[in-house]
């Protein structure tokens, strides 16, 4: 077990070093900073003063090795818009996103479950076609125009929850969780119908029923216990797809969180910004991963020495 | 069954019971803007959004009243004392936020942090003809100019001008942006960045207290989500408020819509250097192809006018009378012809998207125009960040399409700019450039007026560019309050006020 973790965190510092080597590579060919950073009256010259200070005209291979060493001890360099230091800039708006993240992720579990298991008790009915129609909806709704639809009905139209920010405490969370997990609601609710199908077939569903358990009894200790465990795994490796559409869905709840700073950033082309929000991300998406891949091992044995 | 709807229900309630709560505070106005500055210190500030929000905490030397008329800010009054000085005669008793007193030494020392050498202000390059402050008594300064510039008490208005409360300014050092001074109408009260900026109004204002005693700006990029909140009441006032959802505020007797005509021209630059836009026929052709004002009515719901150059309507020395190209496709095809293109020719067109303002829409319908008259346009669209480095390499396509605004309201450097020679911009024509010489130096108005006229003659008449039109700048308001924006559309929130 540990010489597995072992080398599941040794390839997660591999992956996180690739990552830090895209990010830096795309940064630096999507344009400059200092052109954007000046008034539309500076001169070529005011601009080339300006790429000097920012040490843009270094070669590349300076930069990225200069970037790198300051990277590992936690230094991302200062923000070139907001002037002050990236990590921490960034770090404040992790509880955001992380709050966004949760919620989304439970709220689609409380939905997904109950709905998973209905679908499948309900297999071939008009229900299961229905729950199966609902789900691929979640997936196939652009979030953006969601997000939209229900600022306009719940907010505007009925006034029930804040449009934007997060302000209002608990109601400002309810439409942006409500939209994330519009989308991780349909992939949770077919895998619990899958697996639960999968394991209700199974031989030892077969004893169990055939030694006189309800149906309930059945269905819950020995189905659906059974049947959550790659639920579980889709729901960790989800978090790391919310910060993905947190790119969006901050952007329109204008929710202070990561995906909204991160957005900010790369238009305004805030290189060291742009570098520590996408390198806390891979961070954050490979200690997801790793943490997973051992709660599963703990949860099934046979995958330990895989 | 029951209980849960019941629970739901309830819980419901409480939440639309504190949304209630928090959007009804009283004397609060809440005004929702598209971007928040990236600082509030004048000297780092990106942007004309970060620019244009510094008036609320700080005072330039001069000021600009609704019209956009120059007048007396910290500065009671003005004079030239030689061809490239300046003499400001400084307002008595006025004092920063923080208590400390302004005077001639703390306009020497703004002046010179803006022009650091090592570090110069991210907008030094406005006020950049100042090569010297001297400090004459405790309220009177003089200014010295590289040469002869009739522009600077315009450039150290609100914009580029802001003055710094010289011990404070040194002892708050990196974190000056985030807790300002200055001598304006409202006092930084609460910075949340990306969720709230709160101003608190500055009682002791030389100007008299603003009637409003707090305001609450809340950052909301998505354009669909402001109106929104603007609609459900969250908020009082919207910046940006984008031309198709006019209808939408008007349509709602609490809300209304205010309007400014923007000094911002759209254009499209003409390469004159190469073939055929050498040939200006063929320039000619290009502008008498376009319907300015279909352009206008179909994106910009009618609000906006042509324009004839880069101009706009609201700066000094605007010339009427010089009119914008009318639409005329018969003419140009004519022209065309006339130039040996009867069947047309191909060329490449640079526009973007991510700015400010909206370029990509206009530049495609622009494009369908010159498609009309038989050129084969290939169109290359942009990332803003990726056209400005090209741009900046010299390297834009013979056709490309860009805006400026007047931030002076007085518009020669605007065509110095456009003629610079570098990172395409590409205007040549000594005729003009001799005249933007002279108007430099030219310190009698109405021979400047003529001078702008000649200019304004000539440009429209070389076709290196074809100009466009100004578009209205919109915001959305409440009736809650009173607000009408600024000629020069600084967001200003000192004369805002609650309807009773």
């Amino acid at each position: 077990m540990l010489s597995y973790l072992a080398r599941r965190l040794l390839t997660g510092l591999l992956v996180v070093f690739g990552v830090t080597v895209m990010v830096f590579g795309l940064t630096r060919v999507a344009g400059d900073p200092a052109a954007l950073m000046l008034p539309p009256s500076a001169s070529a010259a005011d601009i080339a003063a300006m790429r000097e200070r920012l040490g843009l005209d270094d070669p590349l291979p300076v930069q990225y090795f200069r970037f790198l060493g300051s990277a590992v001890r936690g230094d991302f360099g200062k923000s070139l818009r907001h002037g002050e230091s990236a990590l921490p800039l960034l770090v404040a708006r992790l509880p955001a996103t992380f709050e966004l993240g949760m919620a989304a992720v439970a709220l689609a579990l409380v939905v997904a479950i109950p709905l998973g298991v209905v679908a499948a008790l309900t297999r071939g009915t008009v229900v299961d076609v229905g729950l199966l129609g609902v789900a691929v909806l979640g997936q196939a709704v652009p979030n953006f125009w969601l997000a939209i639809l229900l600022i306009n009905v719940f907010s505007v139209g009925l006034g029930w929850f804040p449009t934007a920010g997060r302000t209002a405490g608990l109601a400002s969370l309810v439409l942006p969780a409500v939209t994330t997990a519009m989308y991780l609601v349909g992939t949770q609710l077919r895998l619990v119908r899958g697996t639960l199908l999968e394991v209700l077939n199974q031989d030892y569903m077969r004893t169990a029923r055939s030694k006189g358990l309800g149906r309930t009894t059945l269905l819950i200790k020995h189905g659906l216990r059974n049947a959550l465990i790659p639920v579980i795994t889709i729901a960790g490796v989800q978090l790391g797809h919310v910060l993905g559409q947190a790119v969006v869905i901050e952007t329109v709840f204008q929710w202070p969180g990561l995906g909204l700073f991160t957005v900010q950033a790369i238009t305004g082309r805030d290189f060291p910004v742009t570098q520590a929000a996408v390198t806390l991300m891979a961070v954050f998406v490979v200690g997801i991963n790793i943490i997973v891949d051992a709660l599963y091992g703990l949860l099934d044995p046979t995958i330990r020495t895989a | 069954m029951r209980s849960i709807v019941n629970l739901a229900a309830r819980l419901l309630l409480i939440l639309a019971t504190t949304v209630a709560v928090s959007s009804a505070l009283g004397q609060t106005v809440t005004i929702a803007v598209k971007a928040e500055p990236n600082t509030l210190d004048p000297h780092k500030v990106v942007g004309r959004q970060s620019e244009a929000f510094l008036a609320n905490i700080f005072d330039g030397l001069t000021a600009r009243d609704a019209a956009g008329t120059l007048v007396p800010g910290l500065a009671e009054s003005w004079e030239q004392v030689g061809d490239t000085t300046w003499r400001f005669h400084l307002r008595h008793g006025v004092a920063f936020q923080n208590g400390e007193a302004f005077d001639s030494e703390s306009v020497r020392f703004t002046l010179e942090r803006a022009g650091d050498p090592d570090s110069p202000a991210t907008t030094w390059s406005q006020i950049n003809t100042i090569t010297g402050v001297d400090v004459v008594d405790a309220y009177t300064v003089d200014i010295h100019t590289v040469s002869p510039d009739v522009l600077l008490p315009a450039r150290l208005a609100e914009l580029f001008g802001p003055m710094l409360p010289p011990v404070y300014t040194v002892e708050a050092g990196d974190d000056f942006g985030t807790h300002p001074v200055g001598t304006g109408p409202f006092v930084l009260k609460e910075w949340v960045k990306n969720e709230r900026l709160v101003l608190a109004a500055n009682e002791d204002y030389w100007r008299g207290a603003p009637s409003v005693k707090e305001i609450v700006v809340r950052p909301i990029a998505e354009d669909a989500t402001r109106v929104a909140a603007l609609i459900a009441g969250e908020v009082d006032l919207i910046e940006g408020l984008p031309h198709v959802m006019v209808d939408m505020i008007d349509s709602r007797p609490e809300l209304r819509v205010e309007r400014v005509s923007a000094s911002r021209v759209f254009y499209i630059s003409i390469d004159a250097s190469v073939k055929p836009l050498d040939d200006v026929r063929v320039r000619q052709a290009l502008n008498y192809a376009i319907d300015r004002q279909a352009i206008i009515d179909r994106l910009f719901g009618g609000l906006g006018r042509p324009a004839a150059t880069i101009i706009s309507a609201q700066a000094f020395g605007f010339d009427p009378s010089v009119e914008p190209y009318p639409y005329d496709p018969e003419k140009a095809k004519a022209l065309l012809a006339e130039a040996g293109y009867p069947n047309g020719f191909s060329i490449e067109f640079d526009y973007f998207s991510g700015s400010v303002a909206d370029h990509y829409a206009l530049s495609q319908a622009v494009a369908g125009y010159w498609t009309q008259i038989g050129i084969d346009v290939k169109e290359n669209a942009y990332e803003l960040g990726v056209f400005q480095e090209k741009r900046g390499a010299n390297k834009a396509a013979p056709l490309y399409v860009y805006s400026l605004g007047d931030v002076f309201l007085e518009p020669f450097w605007l065509v110095e700019w456009l003629a610079a020679g570098d990172m395409s911009r590409r205007y040549s024509n000594p005729e003009v450039n001799a005249l933007i010489q002279e108007i430099r130096s030219t310190f009698d108005a109405s021979r400047r007026a003529e001078l702008y006229s000649e200019v304004q003659r000539l440009m429209k008449e070389d076709a290196q560019h074809a100009f466009l039109f100004q578009v209205d700048t919109l915001w959305g308001a409440s009736d809650r309050v009173n607000f009408t924006l600024r000629a020069d559309e600084v967001p200003w929130f000192y004369p805002l006020s609650l309807a009773d």
